[in-house]
């Protein structure tokens, strides 16, 4: 299991690029995440809506009531403008951590 | 009404005395909860043993109204802030334009000209600070390599504040004073008080909203 900051660090990253694939909701979000994951990354369920919402409230996603497929009413998230440059912005910081971890590592064992 | 709803029902109570808002994000949550529920079924559980798991995976209510409330400091949406900037801007150059044209024609600004200068003022900074907010919210959530600012420590910061703050507050006492005494105010001394001003919104800023705590 990851551990808990790297978790909460992660969330607005993967959220956006979950989102880039198109609208989705909280709760299929989540099982994509532990889907791909292999269950490693495991949010706890209430505490994604407080996150979605803070995003919202910064103009990076946007969010509409819809129904599901039984009728049930659902919220949807969509990606806005401001949200795919800041999922740009993640993807390049990320991948500098993982391209200096890497390169450390290649150092030390090859 | 089935146990299940039965306990849906009660946990919605719980949700609400937890002070957690309904529609919104309420409904929210008990979409999510139905949805695990039934997954959990269909895994092969009970109706209630499901209910037992999902309701726990969902997070204590106390605990759940604590983020929501985190995330919803912002005490004014995108829209509602473009209005009311708006209106507010509207309304304070309305409340600046009797006591500028006295002061063009005449070199003073009657005391009641100037409360309602003053208030156009407010309104102004509170409109320009509103948009910042809405349009330039990189830099209000502390990205400081997108403002080119560095962070420097708290206490460096709020001291720096507290002098920009006393030192606007002291330019602004002679024009408070004289529009007092005499009624009005000269040109020289509301030029001082505008400065005196503008000192004491920068001071307020920095002593009060550094940048580090406007992280989400």
């Amino acid at each position: 299991m990851l551990n808990k900051e790297l978790v909460a660090a992660s969330t607005e990253p993967l959220i956006l690029s979950l989102l880039a694939g198109g609208e989705s909701y909280g709760y299929a979000l989540t099982q994509e995440v532990k889907r791909l994951s292999g269950d490693k990354i495991a949010w706890t369920d209430g505490m994604l809506y407080p996150v979605l919402h803070r995003m919202e409230n910064r103009g990076l996603i946007k969010a509409r009531w819809g129904e599901s497929e039984t009728g049930r009413k659902r919220k949807y998230y969509s990606l806005k403008k401001d949200g795919k440059k800041a999922m740009a912005k993640h993807h390049e910081q990320w991948s500098l951590v993982h391209a200096v971890l890497a390169g450390l590592r290649e150092e030390q064992y090859v | 009404m089935s146990d299940l709803e039965q306990s849906l029902a009660d946990w919605r109570r719980q949700m609400l005395a937890a002070g957690i808002q309904t529609p919104v994000p309420l409904e929210e949550l008990e979409s999510h909860l139905r949805d695990e529920i039934e997954r959990q079924m269909e895994a092969g559980l009970t109706a209630q043993a499901a209910f037992e798991i999902s309701s726990q995976q969902i997070g204590h209510p106390q605990a759940l109204n604590s983020e929501f409330k985190k995330s919803g400091r912002t005490f004014m949406n995108r829209t509602a802030k473009i209005y009311a900037g708006i209106i507010g801007l509207s309304a304070g150059a309305a409340l600046l334009v009797p006591g500028s044209l006295q002061l063009r024609d005449e070199l003073v600004m009657a005391n009641g000209r100037l409360g309602l200068w003053l208030i156009g003022l407010f309104l102004l900074c509170w409109s320009s600070s509103l948009f910042q907010q809405v349009f330039f919210q990189k830099k209000f959530n502390g990205e400081f390599d997108e403002a080119k600012i560095k962070p420097a420590k708290q206490p460096v910061k709020t001291g720096a504040g507290m002098v920009v703050l006393l030192t606007g507050a002291a330019l602004v006492m002679p024009a408070v004073a004289q529009a007092w005494q005499k009624n009005g105010v000269e040109f020289a001394a509301l030029g001082w008080m505008g400065f005196g001003f503008a000192l004491l919104l920068t001071g307020s800023l920095l002593t009060f909203c550094p940048y580090q705590k406007r992280r989400a």
